[in-house]
């Protein structure tokens, strides 16, 4: 076994090997700036940078006929918060992710939970089993969900058939669908979020629960789900980051009739050109979920059992 | 009557076979250790006790009933784990608070009797505290008074000082003691430190491989050990292997290897040629600077480690190394390494042990 791979340095010769370095005149105390070196570059100049050249031109102006103008003013940001055509987009895009947060957690908290019961081998499996679906591209399943949520798909094809529906059911085009899509995608990251928690959780103090006269369902409220709440934070901010921003899947799912803010930003950016008020659009999309994220963790710092979080 | 009766327990992980057969019998108020090194299956017991598993085999009686198929929750049995396993995410009077919360105990009654159970561990004050704002002595104290404050029928303690740095274990040992006195509860007490056994219990019950070896109280356990393990594991011991060569009115002679004869009384009755073994502690040999006593061999001094209270002679006779303990008194200047020295005891301090057959 060993001989296919390159020895592993002893002790001895990775000293060496450090001392070599030094001598090469880096001082020691730089060493873990240099090792986030390579990453704060790309940080900064593929993310800081753009983001930063993104906020300043939500502030320019635009003319169907000229293009950018390179003025400074809020015009993007009146037009959006007087127009109700955006603001429903908002409030639908907000609902949306709402929801698939809402129930990312309901259905992944059991699975979560029984991951956590059984025991090594299973485990591994029934995890590699919640992780495959992220092996499938995301248009692939995407329209997956067509098949099954289609005028003539599974759903309605069997409805029919076996007598239940008279008319074909509209499913596709309709915010349930991109609920359903959505939720299908992220549902993974909030069962892992959830399970690691879970893991944390000293087993003795479920013994100790019961021991106190805790039957299985009130050591649940009182031990398990207040234990457990960094991995709710957790996997909410995470479904919700992602389902907030998403675009595939409500543009597939949803289309023209369920209009989401990535949507329109890619409507404005692509369709219209006007992409000072699309960057406006993604700015307002940005603060408003970093808002509702800061809030919703300080509600939850905030609460009964903020302890948990430190 | 006694209030936990253990009968021929057994229990069985998939094929190891974790306990064979343990009988216990423990009355009211009283505070009984099982004793045993790691593995031997303490904490298998007491979670059988507290209902987290169930037995294999036999029964468990508490306060006169049979308790099997009974939920833990419903057993009314305080428990105090190892690591505590104090909720972190309650504060120290909601960790006391939750067994009576469970058991519905009306709000003004609950802060009362928390209060109390906080005197009672002599632990005032610190109510609002979480869990990891505490001292590890302070934790344990925390885990006690929320296994008392829901006034169980027994209390269950598995290793509860082993956490604990030396010196506050001791002081510990004493202090839990008091307050189990105190409440008159029914304890069973798991540890494998021999000393806080001897030192705490009413009755000591010795495991080994799942089975329960000897059970009595300290001073029997220490002085008149019934297996060879029991006289291995509590204590030190001076071992020599033999015969018996005459057996006469509850005294026995016995030849041993060496062919040093050693008396011995023993209320069994053994027969010429039954294989033994013979067991001295150390604290009984007495040294002397030449051989000048009949009971005494020659032998050669190693070494004197010098402990503080004691001193311990380790010697050499015949290939065999052989450890007395002395009290630290008087000058020690007569303890010459390399020198002869006289080991002597008397025949009553002779503990006579089956030897293997
Ligand atoms: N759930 C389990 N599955 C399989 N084997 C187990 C299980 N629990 C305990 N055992 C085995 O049963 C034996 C007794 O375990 P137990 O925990 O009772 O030991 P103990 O006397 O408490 O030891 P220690 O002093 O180390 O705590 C051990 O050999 C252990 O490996
Ligand atoms: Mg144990």
């Amino acid at each position: 076994m060993s001989s296919s791979f390159p020895a592993m340095p002893s002790p001895a010769q990775a000293a060496r090997l450090v001392l070599v370095r030094t001598r090469t005149g880096v001082k020691p105390y730089l060493t873990p700036w240099l090792l986030v070196l390579p990453a704060t570059l790309m940080f900064v100049a593929l993310f800081l940078l753009p983001m930063l050249a993104l906020f300043v031109s939500s502030f320019h102006g635009y003319d169907p006929n000229v293009g950018i103008i390179r003025v400074l003013s809020v015009q993007n940001y009146v037009k959006f918060v007087s127009d109700p055509y955006y603001r429903e987009a908002l409030v639908r895009t907000l609902r949306i992710a709402l929801m698939v947060t809402i129930l990312s957690g309901l259905l992944g908290y059991p699975v979560a939970y029984h991951l956590n019961q059984v025991g090594g081998r299973t485990r591994t499996y029934l995890t590699l089993a919640i992780l495959s679906p992220l092996l499938v591209s995301l248009v692939i399943r995407t329209f997956g969900w067509l098949i099954i949520l289609g005028p003539n798909g599974v759903i309605n094809f069997l409805g029919r058939g076996l007598g239940i529906l008279g008319a074909p059911l509209k499913l596709m085009y309709t915010e349930g669908a991109v609920i359903v899509g959505t939720l299908h995608v992220y549902l993974p990251f909030m069962v892992l979020a959830l399970l690691s928690s879970l893991q944390n959780i000293d087993p003795n103090l479920y013994q100790a629960a019961s021991n106190l006269g805790a039957d299985p369902v009130r050591r649940f409220v009182h031990v398990t789900l207040p234990l457990s709440l960094p991995g709710i934070l957790a996997g909410s901010l995470i479904v919700f980051s992602l389902s907030v921003s998403s675009f595939v899947t409500p543009a597939i799912l949803g289309g023209a009739r369920v209009k989401v803010m990535a949507y329109l930003v890619w409507e404005e950016d692509l369709v219209m050109l006007n992409w000072p008020f699309g960057a406006a659009i993604a700015f307002i999309l940005l603060v408003i979920t970093i808002a509702i994220m800061l809030i919703y963790h300080r509600i939850l710092e905030a609460g009964r059992y903020g302890v948990v979080f430190q | 009557m006694a209030d936990l009766q253990l009968t021929d327990i057994r229990k069985i992980f998939d094929t190891f076979v974790a306990l064979r057969g343990v009988s216990l019998e423990i009355a009211r108020g009283e505070f009984v250790t099982l004793l045993g090194p790691s593995g031997c299956g303490k904490t298998t017991t007491l979670n059988l006790i507290a209902g987290f598993i169930e037995a294999d085999g036999g029964e468990i009686m508490i306060g006169g009933r049979p308790v099997t198929g009974i939920p833990s929750h419903k057993r009314n049995l305080g428990m105090v784990f190892q690591n505590y396993a104090l909720f972190p995410h309650l504060t120290v009077f909601d960790n006391i608070a939750f067994g009576l919360k469970m058991r519905r105990v009306e709000r003004a009654e609950i802060a009362r009797r928390v209060d109390r159970a906080l005197a009672l561990v002599r632990m005032p004050g610190l109510e609002r505290r979480y869990p990891k704002q505490l001292s590890g002595g302070q934790q344990q104290r925390v885990a006690l008074a929320r296994a008392l404050v829901i006034e169980p029928a027994i209390l269950l303690l598995d290793e509860p000082l082993s956490n604990l740095d030396a010196k506050l274990r001791e002081e510990m040992r004493v202090e839990l003691r008091e307050i189990q006195r105190e409440v008159g509860i029914t304890t069973v007490f798991v540890t494998h430190d021999q000393e806080e056994a001897l030192v705490m219990s009413d009755r000591i019950a010795v495991m080994n491989c799942g089975m329960v070896e000897q059970v009595g109280t300290p001073a029997e356990i220490y002085e008149r050990p019934a297996t060879n393990f029991v006289a291995q594991f509590v204590g030190e011991s001076n071992c020599f292997r033999g015969h018996v060569e005459e057996s006469r009115e509850g005294v026995v002679v016995v030849k041993t290897e060496e062919g040093l004869i050693i008396r011995a009384r023993s209320d069994r009755a053994w027969r010429p040629g039954d294989r033994v073994q013979v067991a001295i502690r150390p604290e009984k040999i007495q040294v002397g600077e030449s051989p000048n006593r009949p009971a005494a061999i020659a032998a050669v001094l190693e070494r004197v480690l010098y402990l503080g209270a004691s001193v311990r002679c380790l010697a050499r006779f015949h290939q065999r190394k052989l450890i007395a303990s002395l009290p630290n008194v008087g000058p020690l200047a007569r303890l010459t390494v390399g020198a002869e020295i006289s080991l002597g005891w008397s025949e009553e301090d002779v503990i006579l042990l089956p030897g293997d057959a």
